[in-house]
């Protein structure tokens, strides 16, 4: 007894880091986990706040070309207004269409702290709970794809985007519509992100775009993800090594859109029958 | 000594501001995260006995991690770090001991003392930071790549506050 209380005496300092540094591991190993994002983050409500400061201070530099954009945008989506097109066939045509219904509502956002040269990178917005933001909602901006909200406080949210690994999100190319894959990060360049599972002996033609499967409820289909760079390696396996050039630019992200899915509940409800995990 | 705490405590804040909301956004290019919080730790006067040591540390690290989204990872390299510097200084002590007057400041130890030191424990951090981080074989290019361009830029952003903050202890 006398002897293991020297020896505690001996290495408490040792014993004190040793067991600090093994449960901060393991936080932030499960962290990695995307259901179990569990350490302070910058969503907490100071740290948020304080970024929140910055943000305004810096929002001014990027306003220009943000504003820029967002006009771009707007002429696009004025484009599609009923409006804009002319009535070919005067009474088959109708804009309240009851073939259609609401899926998908989007809660737009402001970027207030980001990174991209990380392994996992991380996007705080200035939304939270309060604007009906929730866990594990979809993340899109007008170039493409960002990445699910992990963590959420009352008035601020924290968004794993699609440069982390353990991420996975089902695709398919636009053109053919047959050809399915996973989009994966590999770490190395924030501006390409590798698509697998894709067999030998699909035939892909240059500069393909590659969109979202939409299968998951998460996104909606059609989200565009980027296009395939020219160099496909064939290494002999049964699936081809795919670079994609991603059309989000995740250095210089400004505005984003946080997908609420209406029917996800009922989707994941009849499917939870049939697969558990 | 006492009002030195106080000094100590505001620089603290200081730096875990700066490295937050300023240091943060620095993206040169992908293989550049320069981290500079560590330099709280480095200040530390010689005679810190090493629970205090690894106490300050935690409460640095998770200030850092809460404004970073790291979930854990700078409190972990900046625990690394407050654990081996007593250690360290302790290995590379001077014949007749530390001047108690003396702080570990560029002024006071001198400027090779200073670059070797900060630089062996910046280079420490940095490679326990990114190795953790990244946790691959077919990427340790990428993280020793990472490690000493980052280790080079915040070495040089701690020795650019060290003249703009820190003046000589009187004698």
């Amino acid at each position: 007894m006398k002897n293991l209380l020297n020896f505690l005496k001996k290495f408490r300092d040792f014993l004190i880091f040793f067991f600090l540094q093994v449960f901060i591991l393991s936080l932030f190993f499960n962290s990695k986990n995307f259901h179990k994002a569990t350490f302070i983050n910058s969503s907490s409500s100071i740290s948020g706040w304080m970024l929140d400061k910055r943000h305004n201070i810096t929002k001014h530099f990027y306003l220009e070309k943000e504003n820029d954009s967002l006009a771009v945008e707007n002429a696009k989506l004025m484009e599609k207004q009923p409006n804009s097109f002319y009535h070919l066939q005067n009474k088959i045509f109708s804009i309240h269409d009851t073939l259609f219904e609401q899926q998908y509502d989007y809660i737009p956002a402001t970027v207030i702290n980001s990174t991209s040269n990380k392994r996992n990178n991380y996007i705080t917005i200035n939304k939270g709970t309060l604007h009906g933001i929730q866990k594990e909602m979809g993340v899109i901006c007008k170039e493409g794809i960002v990445g699910f909200v992990v963590d959420v406080s009352a008035h601020y949210s924290v968004i794993k985007t699609l440069l982390s690994d353990k991420i996975n999100i089902s695709v398919r190319l636009l053109e053919q519509k047959g050809v399915k894959g996973q989009i994966k990060w590999d770490g190395r360049d924030s501006k390409t992100c590798q698509l697998h599972g894709i067999t030998s002996d699909t035939r892909i033609l240059g500069n393909e775009t590659v969109i979202t499967k939409g299968s998951k409820g998460i996104f909606p289909e059609g989200i565009k993800i980027g296009t395939i760079s020219d160099n496909i390696e064939n290494n002999g396996s049964l699936t081809l090594d795919i670079n994609v050039k991603l059309s989000t630019n995740f250095d210089n992200i400004y505005t984003v859109y946080l997908v609420k899915n209406v029917l996800k509940k009922e989707q994941h409800n009849l499917e939870s029958n049939y697969f558990n995990e | 000594m006492n009002n030195y705490w106080v000094k100590y405590g505001i620089n603290f804040i200081f730096i875990i501001l700066l490295q937050g909301l300023i240091i943060n956004q620095f993206q040169l290019c992908g293989y550049v995260y320069p981290m500079v919080y560590i330099v709280a730790i480095l200040m530390l006067p010689f005679e810190t006995n090493l629970f205090l040591s690894i106490l300050l540390s935690l409460a640095l690290g998770i200030g850092v991690d809460a404004m970073s989204d790291t979930f854990g990872l700078h409190t972990s390299s900046s625990l690394l770090i407050g654990y081996i510097r007593p250690y360290f200084l302790k290995l590379i002590k001077p014949r007749d001991g530390y001047d108690s007057t003396m702080l570990p400041t560029i002024h006071d130890m001198g400027k090779t003392w200073f670059i070797m030191s900060t630089g062996i424990l910046l280079f420490i951090h940095h490679l326990w930071f990114f190795t953790i981080e990244i946790l691959r074989f077919d990427l340790l290019d990428i993280s020793l790549i990472k490690t000493f361009l980052s280790s080079i830029v915040s070495l040089f952003i701690i020795l650019l506050l060290q003249y703009l903050f820190y003046k000589p202890t009187k004698q």
